[in-house]
């Protein structure tokens, strides 16, 4: 059995001095996407593990008018039990889809995002809510966008040597929201994934479209939703479907996902929109 | 705090610890088809050992049961993933990563994986009867149909992962493990170890669902552990993990059959010609078996005047496939009444009007067996269900969305189906004193009752509904009633148990034993002992051959099933939504007691249905850790009722019902939804709409 | 490693390795017979343990996470009025959970009552799917939870004998 060295640090800074001097440093909050992808009796680790969810300031909520500050190492259960209305609709429920409740007392919302070999289901939805995220390392610190998360290529992204210490999602509410999660497990697998749609309707005009959809890779089309922003909603027919058929053709050159889900999905999504 | 339980409770295997007791992990073949293995373990820490077949050979131990079937791979692999040795050490968690390490040479040899078309050398076991002149009928008929039915494997899902454990008692060893067979682990063991059965004593735990899972493999893994301990000298454990449950132990077979029939113009059957084969893996030493029952049951409940049926058990270089919950059944009965359906569609008929005119009647036979004498339930039993299920309207709805928008994806695409089936009372295994139950039942003085029984004791309603006859025949507390269930140096060899003719036989011992009792409780003294012993009936001829025909039908117990599902537009996904049976299985002791059992058995079966087909060349761990079940929020309503028999009958077993009726008429429902025929099961939500695409 | 930590009430101090998991040491070394390492994936529900309070997978948590933690098992909860209100309440509703599941299901009711004194059917279901056993029926189980959330109020409020 591979041997790891534990540590329990009980600050950021004791935290960003480890992964300062062992940059391979495995960080573990409620670690369950480490070892709940492990059927093994012992469980593998990296040969430096630092256990982070003890730390007080990882574990902090801020409400202010405009944003909501999370720590990294705030439950999920943690996030759910906040006062009503709090956190936003369809963070809420997208939680509560998560695993089961067990699985939610322990997996945190930075663990979620910081995932190596997939997208988990919180990042479209955090992504189309413009939330940031706060990345710590002895050089520094700053924030950037939860999209900084996903690579050219599609893949999951995370800076070596760095500690995602908050999460800010903004107070913004749209007025449509579509986020549907597929697959259904304890853990995820190939057919997982959470396909999120959300836009502001306004008077006559969709505004502030995004659409992500993501499971093993992710799937955006940034430019293409400026393009949608300013469109009438109440759309129809062939203008319809040609948004519809827009997202399936391209999606077409990703190879990671059932292109007739991804299809059945978008359908609906742009439907729902233009009702 | 210790844990309450139960006094009569079994120990769970997991739960047992003996001082010096050593862990074992099993080293395993990484390709389906070899010679010449040669293990190479990494370096071992003190206390660990690698023990390889030659080690084994070294202490005179057998490398092959008694009826063929390897403890170890040795010299030869049959199929990925097969045992080849054991890595024995103190820490279970150690043994576990050293067994992965270890890595083995080969020459490898080209794997058969084909089954469909197969050559001779993989026929295991094959058997044919024909009646009356299929050839003349096919010749001088119009209307003939032929089509092919698949069922994919399926895994089921034990309460506890295989194991067994070894452990020295001064001059015997112990075996404990959960089997439907202890008296086959006995056997095997002792064969294992060129020792006498009566070296070897076998101490049953806790069985759980075994859902017919646990009759032979047991004994393989016992055997194993045996090898182990006597090699080592101390008692020795294994246990696989569930992930190692799901992709090392033997799973419901795949098979493929075809149908062809011949039908008058009001759809009369005229002729059957069915083919059936069933995929058997490496091996499995209850092909016989498999084979007579499909057999049995590919002609349902239906007469036929000429009938031809061929059925093969083939081998193929995969897991081990073959005999658990019915035992063959599902399979054929899913085919006749798919293809029932079909007739019935192709003949602008509803399915139960074809059915009605072919269900065997009162005084008549098929394969010329001695004609049945009473009335197939089958009307009885429709009326009731088309009436809790209110499925004529709901069928009648659903017609009409179907052809109003074909393949809509809008709208709700459902469907409902019926179908009746039957459990037989008889036993198709030849074996041993085939399938009998024995019952001790004991009064002591302090008016304790304690029940032995080798019946498997599959669940706690089952002891509740004996407590409940026990007590009520003896005017006792019911909690003064308690089981035990002799361990094999106490009780005669028996044949496998399969546990729903189990539970009714075993029923009726203890209402016999307690009777007995209470004659002589006040002229005799306490305590008070009766036994009693029954087989069940065979229906296997004494040649050898399936005895098929009305004669299986005269201690079955029937039931209907009428399943409603719904397809989800977005993902093709087929949701049960309603579930609903009438049951026909004699006196019922305990309705809740047997709506608590049918209803876990129904929710086992439509997994069957929805859950993705097992790939026996699927990857190591991902697979069962994205393997899908029902959640009990997910699941459907279950409605169940029962109904008087018209004829006097003791208690029948009704445990295998589900299994046989419910995936036929999940399927039937699944048609009538989708408007196509994909003669397959299970379906999951991404080939559905390929075929919905298609349409 | 050396870690300290409260099981039911009592201080352990245990050497454990970075790759053992807590339900193994809790069952082996501390011979907690509730307790069954099974999936080893959070699905099953028979390695429940509270910690801290929380109802979470023993499976699913390396040893060395116990550090400085509170745990709870069944045994340390079974002679209480909770989980006798909830066995018979499983007895009267006719659910019977196998040796296997028992002491995983009555964990997840006891956490279920705690969070919902008045659960409905779909909040009950959603928390008895955590605990992965075929078993029981789910309408007995619901109507169970619903009893011993009634005798639990019962109790609370003292009309135990209406």
């Amino acid at each position: 059995m591979r041997i790891s060295e534990v540590y329990f640090p009980e600050t950021i800074a004791e935290t960003l001095e480890l992964l300062h001097a062992n940059p391979e440093l495995q960080l573990m909050a409620g670690g369950t996407e480490i070892v709940g992808t492990q059927p093994t009796r012992s469980i593998a680790l990296e040969r430096q593990v630092a256990s982070i969810v003890k730390i007080k300031e990882l574990r902090k909520t801020v409400r202010t008018e405009q944003f909501l500050e999370l720590g990294s190492c705030t439950t999920l259960t943690g996030l759910r039990s906040l006062a009503s209305g709090t956190l936003p609709e369809p963070l809420y429920e997208v939680i509560g889809g998560i695993a089961n409740h067990g699985i939610r007392n322990t997996a945190t919302i930075g663990g979620n995002l910081c995932c190596k070999t997939r997208f988990m289901d919180l990042w479209p939805v955090l992504a189309c809510l413009d939330a940031q995220i706060e990345l710590r390392s002895m050089a520094g610190t700053r924030w950037a966008g939860v999209s900084h998360l996903c690579g050219d290529d599609g893949t999951p992204r995370f800076p070596p040597a760095t500690l995602m210490s908050r999460i800010r999602i903004p107070l913004f509410t749209y007025n449509f929201i579509f986020v549907r999660s597929m697959g259904g497990n304890a853990l995820p697998g190939p057919d997982t994934a959470t396909f999120a749609c959300m836009a502001n309707l306004g008077r006559d005009k969709i505004e502030d479209f995004r659409l992500i959809f993501s499971g093993t890779k992710a799937f955006r089309l940034k430019e293409h939703e400026m393009s949608i922003d300013g469109k009438r909603h109440g759309l129809k027919g062939r203008e319809l479907q040609s948004m519809v058929d827009f997202y399936t053709e391209a999606f077409a050159s990703q190879d990671w996902y059932d292109q007739r889900l991804f299809a059945s999905l978008a359908q609906e999504a742009f439907e729902r929109l233009c009702s | 705090m210790k844990r309450e339980r139960s006094a009569d409770a079994l120990p769970l295997l997991g739960a047992l610890r003996f001082p010096g007791m050593l862990y074992a992990s099993t080293i395993r073949s990484t390709v389906p088809r070899a010679q010449h293995v040669e293990i190479r373990h990494p370096e071992l820490p003190p206390g660990y050992r690698c023990i390889a077949p030659a080690d084994m050979l070294a202490e005179n131990a057998c490398l092959a049961l008694p009826d063929g079937i390897p403890v170890f791979a040795c010299g030869a692999v049959a199929y990925a993933g097969e045992a080849l040795g054991l890595i024995v050490g103190p820490d279970a968690a150690i043994c576990d990563e050293l067994a992965r390490g270890t890595e083995a040479a080969y020459e490898e040899e080209d794997p058969e994986f084909e089954w469909e078309s197969f050559s001779s050398s993989q026929i295991a076991f094959r058997c044919s009867t024909e009646f009356g002149d299929v050839d003349q009928a096919f010749d001088t008929c119009q209307n003939i149909d032929r089509a092919v039915y698949r069922n994919g494997i399926f895994d089921h899902h034990y309460s506890e992962p295989m194991g067994a454990i070894a452990n020295w008692e001064y001059d015997k060893l112990a075996i404990y493990c959960a089997s439907q067979w202890p008296s086959h682990v006995r056997r095997s063991v002792a064969a294992a170890l060129n020792a006498s059965e009566e070296d070897i004593v076998v101490r049953p735990t806790e069985l759980g669902r075994a859902l017919d899972g646990r009759l032979w493999f047991p004994s393989v893994v016992a055997a194993q552990a045996g090898i182990a301990a006597k090699l080592c000298r101390k008692p020795v454990r294994i246990l696989y993990t569930r992930e190692e449950d799901y992709l090392r132990t033997p799973k419901q077979a795949r098979s493929a059959i075809t149908v062809k029939t011949a039908i008058d113009d009001q759809g009369r059957l005229l002729a059957l010609d069915a083919r059936i084969i069933i995929n058997i893996g490496a091996y499995n030493p209850m092909a016989e078996e498999l084979i007579h029952q499909a057999m049995a049951a590919i002609t349902g409940i239906y007469r036929c005047p000429a009938v031809r049926i061929e059925a093969y058990a083939i081998r193929s270089n995969i897991i081990p496939l073959g005999a658990m919950g019915s035992i063959g059944s599902t399979h054929a009965f899913f085919s006749i009444e798919a293809h029932l359906n079909h007739l019935a569609k192709k003949l602008g008929k509803a399915p139960a009007e074809v059915k009605a005119l072919n269900i065997l009647a009162k005084g008549s036979s098929n394969f010329g067996s001695k004609p049945l004498d009473y009335e197939i339930p089958f009307a009885k039993i429709h009326r009731k269900l088309e009436k809790i299920s209110d499925y004529r309207r709901k069928y009648a709805s659903y017609e009409l969305v179907k052809k109003r928008d074909p393949g809509s994806r809008e709208g709700v695409i459902r469907g409902i189906a019926l179908t009746v089936g039957y459990q037989t009372g008889r036993s198709f295994s030849q074996r041993g004193p085939s399938s009998s139950y024995s019952v001790e039942t004991t009064l002591e003085r302090d008016l304790r009752l304690i029940i032995k029984t080798q019946a498997a004791i599959g669940s706690e309603s089952l002891k509740a509904m004996w407590r409940n006859t026990a007590a009520g025949i003896l005017s006792i507390p019911e909690q003064n009633i308690s089981f035990e269930r002799p361990d094999s140096d106490a009780v005669a060899g028996g044949g496998p148990l399969t546990l729903s003719r189990g539970s009714s036989l075993v029923t009726k011992l203890i209402d016999r034993t307690c009777r007995s009792i209470q004659k002589r409780r006040f002229r005799e003294s306490l305590p008070l002992s009766a036994k009693a012993q029954t087989k069940a009936l065979k229906a296997v001829e004494a040649s050898g051959a399936p005895a098929l025909g009305a004669q299986l039908f005269d201690s079955a117990s029937w039931c209907g099933t009428a399943v409603e599902i719904e397809v989800d537009a977005l993902s093709g996904d087929p949701k049960p939504i309603a579930v609903w049976m009438v049951v026909e299985a004699g006196k019922i002791v305990d309705e809740n007691m047997a709506r608590a059992s049918l209803r876990a058995s129904a929710i086992s079966a439509l997994s069957l249905c929805t859950r993705g087909d097992f790939d026996p060349h699927g990857g190591e761990g991902e697979q069962y850790l994205y393997e899908r079940r029902l959640g009990l929020a997910e699941l459907p309503f279950i409605g169940i009722e029962f109904i008087d028999a018209d004829r006097s009958v003791v208690p029948r077993g009704l445990g295998e019902l589900p299994f046989i009726t419910v995936p036929a008429a999940f399927y039937s429902a699944l048609t009538q939804a989708l408007g196509i025929d994909p003669r397959q099961l299970p379906l999951g939500g991404s080939e559905i709409l390929k075929l919905l695409e298609a349409q | 490693m050396i870690i300290d930590f409260n099981v039911n009430g009592e201080m352990k101090h245990l050497q454990v390795r970075s790759g053992d998991r807590l339900v193994d040491v809790l069952r082996d070394r501390l011979s907690i017979e509730s307790l069954l390492p099974d999936c080893l994936s959070g699905r099953c529900g028979r390695c429940f343990i509270f910690l801290d309070g929380r109802l979470v997978h023993s499976c699913l948590l390396p040893a060395f996470k116990a550090k400085g933690t509170r745990i709870v098992t069944f045994e340390g909860i079974a002679g209480s009025p909770e989980v006798a209100e909830i066995e018979e309440a499983l007895r009267q509703a006719g659910a019977l959970p196998c040796p296997f599941c028992r002491t995983a299901k009555i964990m997840a009711i006891v956490d279920l009552l705690d969070r919902h004194p008045l659960p409905d059917e779909a909040v009950a279901l959603e928390q008895l799917d955590m605990v992965s056993c075929a078993c029981t029926d789910p309408a007995s189980l619901v109507k169970a939870v619903g009893l011993a959330a009634d005798a639990r109020s019962r109790r609370k409020f003292n009309r135990a004998n209406q």
